[in-house]
């Protein structure tokens, strides 16, 4: 019988660890890879110009590793319900293979796909390499339902074995086994699209800081692990380099678009910890980055409304303000406080920012200062963020807009002290805000306060040469912290004083051993325990159990118990990885 | 309802027991259907308070649904004790994702229920029409007595966009119809000392709680006015420059309750900004009176502006730092915070707050709830504190970055410890 192979590229989009791709390959009289693009809807998507160079230059890099290997790249234009049924008819298809995507909309289409392959008689397989573990088995294990705090994700993941280990790249003597051969005309219908092609405009574009593709991720692999050894050899001494650059040995692109396999970064971490510490187990602090990405996976895998509030369980009902104009400043770096201007900028022309300066503008746009939805943040990350993928980006915005997770809310980052703190010598804003380069250290953080001047000699006024600043910081932020505890304490049904209990903790974050004997054994699925009550529970407003309010819940609220004090959850909130 | 004919049998309402006996010498089959028939009818018949005690438990939306079902049903859905309670939700498309109560419900209620409703809120966008259609509601509650009343703005303050006489006078009308008023919430809003008078000549024997944070028209006259009215106050909340030591003398004189909570909020509008100070003595007498309350601070300042703060003891229980304070500051609320509950700091500074952390532990014997942001603290200090005051703990919340390894501990031996 013989076999043709189609392996079809979509994230993953590399040669080594590709388990799918390696199927493909295994007993085949032919193979091609494909990536299927659909030019007509580029435009339309989503997706910035930094994104799509950078898949173009993944898909690129591709073609010149399959080259050397004797095959090439098919990019084929349309739909893959339409170009399936095509390449079945046309290349004899009876096999075809993809790595598994987690994503609820990647389940859905590639349902759709395996159905159709099978009407056409192709054999599909599907291989998971684009997390660390078997998301299912993760939900598996904490009672069928996805872990909604970091800390429970570690305490599951901890009493997992370890992640499959990563296969080597495919060779040149695999291949030779499915010699496929190029036809003549390949480059007119399968190549790789320019931007022009796609409808961007490229005439004073500038340089790219962040090349995809598979040869640049195992590059900047091996300088990330050269400066790993560095800071990891340095004892217990805190490295304050806080680049806010972007960084030669950053990763997070190429793990989205699975350049480089985690798993490769993992168990490179693993084995250079072990030989420079010299202890058995690396701690998973080690892994943040990874674990992070995995958690989020987790927990929309199952949740098609993941990237919305409504009608998204997990995801608090919060009022937020509709207001175009104020998210258009925002998102165009208008806002008047250099700080979150400079980093949007620095976002639209590189794609990338470093993880302190996301929580900054997302807290500036969500909780902290305009009070806009989490949701038109995202959408702006979506298109110019290189490493935003759907999962990710969307619980990275409930995280930090604290509507998901049971995150606290009262720490909010301040537009000016922030910034001063992170970058004293405000070379970062003179960088990517060129108009207050001639501002002192002193004001060039909140140009509005400097005299005028000082202003003038800096040849920027604020009003004319650079916005005026769109809020008040300390009037918006103490609104928006009222408006917080209003929520939560409607949420968790909370009458008392304390500003950190309105937030619910949730009954699977006490793990035994350190439980109390208070905690009724109703499993971790149970709805949130009601943070104990000190204060006396004076209230003078609508009795709540003989009328209920008709407008809000539907049942009488639970009683309130009473806990013995006790540590009930030491909630170090933790942040991704903010040393780069 | 073609039921109903066979229902006869249970005209004396509800019961059950009258086709018991009939259906002895039907066949099973016929036994099940006129058991099934029985149910159905008694379900047009069970009893209004029956009805009632289910329909507290639906949403408005289904229970509306409900009162479509027969007219007994809808009798039922517009008894009193359905409407005592309400909140008019007031958005705008264009302005919010959240959904309205229905225009016409709004009529209905205002026609049919006014006189029911006690216990009232108004959720209003930051539009000014939502805050508009609040105060016109309002203005037509003219049969009312509410206890409750709360105006809250769920995005940006829109009642201060409105012209101040329309709001003024729909609140007046509440006050002067009430006479009864218990509970008052009106943060952000332009209410004023006038309109103070009136719901004091109108309500000082039952106002227990008033909150009326960020209500820049009102003085430290018109509050004052309240204070010594209204001596059955319990709950207020009100911003730093309505505070007087008068007001505290006020609030303790003999002829006032104890009051429960007071909360504070200290917001800056301009830098530089100068507040004044507070008398130990007038704290102490506030202490005297009501030993048990709890005194709640929201500091919104820049850091040189706390001069005038913790200088000396002072009452608070739950201290919130919404901006950046200094090493400086924290030491004081050390040393003068003797009652502190919870603290909750926002941001400080890149020096460690290693002893002024220890010192709260070792000072506030009634600290339970502790939350730090963008500070610094080394490891070996946090542990220390942990081990001080970690009985008596019910919330911790530090943000990772907070912690600074030093040659004891480093951030992954914090978990072990």
């Amino acid at each position: 019988m013989v076999v043709n192979s189609v392996h079809w590229f979509r994230k993953c989009l590399r040669l080594h660890d590709n388990p799918a791709l390696q199927e493909a390959l295994n007993g085949a009289d032919a193979v091609r890879c494909v990536y299927i693009l659909d030019p007509f809807f580029a435009g339309a998507a989503n997706v910035g110009i930094n994104r799509w160079r950078f898949l173009l230059e993944a898909l690129e890099d591709l073609d010149s590793s399959l080259k050397k290997l004797n095959s090439r790249l098919f990019v084929v234009r349309g739909q893959p319900t339409d170009v399936f049924p095509r390449l079945f008819k046309e290349w004899n298809v009876t096999r075809l293979t993809f790595e598994y995507d987690p994503e609820p909309y990647g389940k859905e289409r590639d349902g759709a796909i395996i159905k159709l392959a099978q009407e056409f008689g192709v054999e599909t397989i599907v291989r998971n390499s684009h997390t660390l573990y078997n998301l299912d088995r993760i939900i598996e294990m904490n009672n069928n339902s996805p872990p909604l705090t970091f800390k429970r994700f570690q305490t599951i993941v901890s009493r997992l074995e370890l992640p499959r280990r990563p296969l080597p790249p495919i060779t040149q003597q695999q291949m030779d086994k499915c010699h496929t051969k190029i036809e003549d005309n390949h480059d007119q219908l399968y190549s790789i699209p320019s931007l022009e092609e796609l409808g961007f405009r490229t005439d004073g574009l500038s340089l790219a800081v962040w090349h995809g593709g598979e040869s640049q991720a195992l590059d900047r692999l091996g300088k990330h692990l050269d400066k790993k050894v560095w800071v990891t050899s340095l004892e217990h001494s805190r490295v304050k380099t806080c680049s806010l650059y972007a960084s030669p040995t950053g990763l997070s692109p190429y793990l989205r678009f699975g350049c480089l396999s985690c798993r490769v970064l993992y168990y490179n971490l693993r084995e250079l910890y072990m030989k420079v510490r010299k202890r058995c187990t690396p701690p998973l602090s080690l892994f943040g980055q990874l674990l992070w990405r995995e958690f989020f996976y987790t927990a929309a895998t199952n949740n098609p409304n993941f990237d919305r509030m409504d009608g998204n369980p997990i995801c608090v009902q919060i009022p937020w303000d509709q207001n175009p104009e104020a998210l258009a400043k925002w998102a165009e770096g208008r806002t008047g406080f250099p700080w979150i201007d400079a980093i949007m900028t620095q976002l639209r022309q590189e794609g990338w920012i470093h993880h302190l300066a996301r929580h900054a503008v997302a807290c500036f746009l969500t909780r902290g200062d305009l009070w806009i939805s989490w949701e038109s943040g995202m959408k702006v990350f979506e298109e110019m963020l290189l490493d935003a993928d759907w999962s990710v980006n969307a619980g990275s915005w409930m995280w930090l807009s604290c509507s998901a997770f049971f995150q606290q809310f009262f720490h909010c980052y301040c537009p000016v002290g922030f910034g001063r703190r992170t970058d004293p010598t405000g070379d970062y804003i003179r960088h990517y805000i060129p108009i207050l380069k001639d501002y002192p250290n002193r004001y060039i953080y909140e140009p509005w306060n400097a005299p005028e001047s000082l202003q003038k000699a800096a040849n920027c006024v604020v009003g004319v040469d650079y916005p005026k600043p769109m809020i008040n910081h300390a009037e918006s932020s103490r609104l928006n912290i009222e408006r917080m505890k209003q929520v939560y304490q409607q949420l968790s049904h909370y009458r008392g004083l304390s500003l950190l209990a309105s937030v619910p903790t949730i009954q699977e974050e006490a793990e035994p051993p350190m439980t109390d004997e208070s905690q009724t054994s109703s499993g971790p699925d149970s709805p949130q325990r009601v943070p104990a009550n000190t204060e006396e529970d004076v209230c003078y407003e609508a009795p709540d159990s003989s009328t209920v309010c008709p407008s809000s819940t539907s049942a009488p609220h639970p009683d309130q118990e009473y806990q013995a004090p006790c540590i009930s959850s030491v909630i170090l909130i933790g942040n991704k990885e903010k040393r780069p | 309802m073609k039921r109903g004919l066979q229902g006869n049998e249970q005209e004396d309402g509800g019961g059950t027991s009258g086709g018991c006996q009939k259906t002895l010498k039907r066949s099973r089959k016929q036994r099940r259907e006129k058991d099934l028939e029985d149910e159905e009818v008694r379900w047009e018949c069970l009893p209004q308070e029956i009805l009632l005690h289910v329909f507290q438990y639906l949403p408005l939306l289904d229970r509306a649904f409900a009162s479509q079902v027969c007219r007994g049903w809808n009798e039922a859905f517009h008894m009193p004790e359905l409407w005592r309670c309400f909140e008019f939700e007031l958005n705008q498309p264009a302005s919010s994702y959240l959904k309205a109560t229905h225009p016409d419900l709004i009529k209905q209620i205002i026609k049919r229920h006014s006189d029911h409703l006690q216990y009232v809120s108004f959720k209003v966008d930051s539009s000014r029409e939502s805050a508009e259609a609040a105060c016109d509601i309002l203005s037509q509650l003219v049969n009312c007595s509410l206890k409750t009343l709360g105006l809250i703005s769920t995005a940006r303050p829109s009642f201060m966009e409105m012209p101040k006489s329309h709001f003024i006078s729909a609140l007046t009308v509440v006050f002067v119809n009430s006479k009864s008023l218990s509970s008052l919430k009106i943060d952000d809003t332009p209410v004023d000392d006038p309109s103070l008078k009136v719901l004091v000549a109108n309500n000082s024997d039952t106002l227990k709680l008033l909150k009326m944070s960020s209500c820049p028209h009102v003085s430290p006259a018109g509050i004052l006015c309240v204070a010594d009215q209204c001596h059955g106050l319990r709950e207020l909340a009100l911003n730093y420059h309505l505070l007087s030591d008068e007001l505290l003398i006020a609030l303790s004189s003999e002829k006032h309750v104890h009051l429960e909570h007071l909360r504070i909020d200290v917001v800056s509008e301009n830098p530089g900004q100068q507040f004044h100070t507070i008398k130990k003595s007038s704290w102490d007498a506030m202490k005297r009176h009501s030993p048990k309350f709890n005194l709640v601070m929201y500091f919104y300042l820049y850091e040189d502006e706390f001069g005038p703060f913790f200088r000396d003891e002072i009452p608070v229980t739950h201290l919130y730092f919404g901006r950046s304070v200094s090493k400086d500051v924290l030491g004081r609320v050390g040393l003068n915070c003797p009652r502190l509950v919870e603290l909750v700091v926002c941001a400080n500074g890149l020096r460690p707050l290693d002893e002024e952390l220890i010192r709260i532990a070792q000072r506030c014997t009634q600290l339970s709830a502790i939350g730090l942001g963008e500070c610094e603290v080394s490891c070996s200090a946090f542990v220390e504190f942990v081990k001080m005051c970690g009985d008596r703990l019910t919330q911790l919340s530090i943000m990772e970055e907070v912690l600074v390894p030093d040659h004891r501990y480093g951030l992954d031996d914090i978990h072990w410890e």
